[in-house]
Order: structure tokens, then sequence, then C-alpha cells
């Protein structure tokens, strides 16, 4: 729905870098680096972040 | 009484009966609320007890209750109230054991809720992070709620620990007589910080080293040993963003000193 605030296994918060990420591969950097460069160095956090699928945007269009 | 003490405590580090470590700590580096000390004269024992501490018995703030009055997103209230839990939140020094804060939140939608919206009713203690998202709102949708954050140990709760603690032992490489050169070594070990140095192979920084024995296992020759030295730690503390390193530290020292003080009185009782 929405990235977890902490990553599942070692606790790190992740929430607050997320939309940072993604703006910046949206502008074309490679996702490895950017990661790399936000401190996001393990791949427990690694993971949470590149398989995030965020639906909230799309389950928001049905509530009453 | 307390000299009385002091004295046998000389008298037994003179006779060798006991021993002190001197313990040095240097500061590595820091980025990203992620500091590295090098701590020096330390056992394992010792070192771990530092992780420990920090982990368990390092007071910290977190969201404990949440009082929600109006929750219109499609966010389910627990599932906010779990986001709200796991959020680190800085604090002044001046909060002890127990303390309390309240922090509110008033938001309307169409807007993204990020921890800057959550305000705090004490300037001491607000939110670590800014950026954390907590939810999305869409047209009409209200979210109003109130926080009670609570200063606990990670004992009782994950959410509680102020920083991720790891150590490793400091290397050391011990090449042999039968190294040919070959660099095999140099080219697979991942951290790329061994070279040539005169006829044997050297670290450039053995701080970096991540222990993964790479370069034990690509020499054929089986001329490479990686040693740890016992009594050397890198000491790594990656902080949620609540405390800096040095207070988490100090703070998790005074803790232990605590703790003791405990086992003393109840030696004292004991008989």
């Amino acid at each position: 729905m929405m990235i977890p605030v902490r990553c599942f296994s070692c606790g790190k918060q992740l929430a607050g870098v997320y939309e940072e990420f993604q703006k910046r591969v949206e502008k074309g950097e490679q996702p490895e680096k950017v990661m790399d460069d936000l401190g996001v160095k393990r791949y427990c956090c690694r993971r949470m972040i590149f398989s995030q699928v965020d639906l909230i945007d799309m389950i928001g269009k049905f509530k009453s | 009484m307390q000299k009385e003490e002091k004295i046998q405590r000389k008298e037994a580090i003179e006779k060798k009966e006991m021993t002190v470590m001197a313990i040095s700590i240097k500061k590595l580096d820091e980025k990203h609320d992620v500091a590295r000390y090098l701590v020096k004269g330390a056992s394992p024992s010792f070192i771990n007890m530092i992780r420990r501490g920090i982990m368990l018995h390092t007071p910290c703030l977190a969201v404990e209750k949440v009082s929600i009055y109006e929750n219109d997103s499609v966010m389910f209230d627990e599932m906010l109230a779990h986001r709200l839990g796991m959020m680190p939140i800085k604090m002044d020094k001046t909060y002890k054991m127990g303390d309390k804060v309240k922090l509110v939140v008033e938001k309307e939608g169409p807007c993204t809720v990020y921890a800057k919206d959550i305000k705090s009713t004490d300037p001491k203690a607000e939110v670590a992070d800014k950026n954390i998202l907590i939810t999305k709102l869409e047209k009409d949708q209200r979210l109003r709620l109130e926080m009670e954050a609570e200063v606990n140990t990670g004992e009782t709760h994950v959410k509680w620990q102020p920083a991720i603690v790891s150590y490793k032992e400091v290397p050391e490489l011990v090449v042999s007589k039968d190294c040919n050169q070959c660099k095999d070594c140099i080219k697979i070990c991942p951290e790329g910080i061994l070279e040539v140095k005169g006829k044997t192979i050297a670290f450039t920084d053995p701080n970096a080293c991540s222990l993964c024995r790479a370069c034990v296992d690509a020499c054929g020759k089986g001329a490479i040993k990686l040693v740890y030295n016992k009594n050397e730690y890198i000491l790594i503390i990656e902080s949620a963003g609540g405390m800096s390193p040095k207070e988490i530290i100090s703070s998790t020292v005074k803790a232990m000193l605590e703790k003791n003080k405990e086992i003393g009185k109840a030696l004292a009782k004991a008989k």
C-alpha cells in the first residue's frame, strides 16, 4: 500500500528517503547508485525499496 | 568505606589480582547518522555489552498511544497507529524514563501526510525525519488524531531501540612466503582494499574490510590468512535519528552503570 516506515529485517527507517529515491530514479539516475547515496546499503533495506508497489492512490479512488 | 574500597582496589591492581582495561575510542567517520568508532583495548564480552546495552537499555522516545478522532483515509486505524509508532522521535537530554509528550496531527485532503505535519506540544521533542510518509488523503478526506509518545527502552519494544549496532574485529592480513603475487586476491576483493606492497599483499585500509574471506579462498597457494585482533573492534552505530551516536553511547554507559549498582545492592542483601 505505502512504503513501510522501517525495514522489516533490520529496522532502519526508510519511509523518509523513499520519495527522494522515486524522484531521482524518474529523472534517470541508476536506482542502485541512488540507494548507495541515500545510505541504504544492506540488501534487506534495498529490497524494501525496490520491491515496493504503491497502491494507495489506486485504492483511494474507491473509498466513498 | 568508599576510601577503603578504593585502596583495596588499588592494591589488587598492583598485585595483579585484578586487571583494568585501558579503553580508547577513535571516531573513524560519520555519514547518514552512521558512525564508526575504532575501539581499542576492549574484550569481546565488553564490546558486546555495549551493543546489547544500546539495543535494550538505552531510553528513547516513541509513540505509544494514538487516539484517532477522524480517519477518512484508506489506511486502517491500526495500520496508521503502527506507522506512527515506528517513527523515530528526537528528544532532549532532560527526558527521563517514563516521561510523556503529546503530538497532534490535523489535515484535510487532497494531500500527502508527512511527519512534518505532526505538531509536538513540547519544542524539546520532535519527529526526527520530516519526510517520513504517513498516509495519503483524497478530496474531502480528513485526518485528526492525537498521540502520546513515551520514553522507554528497547527491552519493551523495538520501536524504542535508538540505533542499530554492530561490531567487527579489526583484521590483519598474514601473507606467507608462498605468495607469487598473482593478484587473484586483489581482483576478487569486493571492497577493493588490497594492494601489492613490496613482495607481499597488504590492506590499504583494514577498517574497510568486511571480513568476507574471499581473498583467503581465492589464493591458489593458500598463502593468505586473515587473523583477527581480539582487542580491537570497529563499533558501528546506526542511529535511528532520535539521538546522535555520541549521545547514545553516553546514555548507554549511564544505563549500564545503573544496572551495575542494582547488582551491587542485590549482592549486599544476599547472605
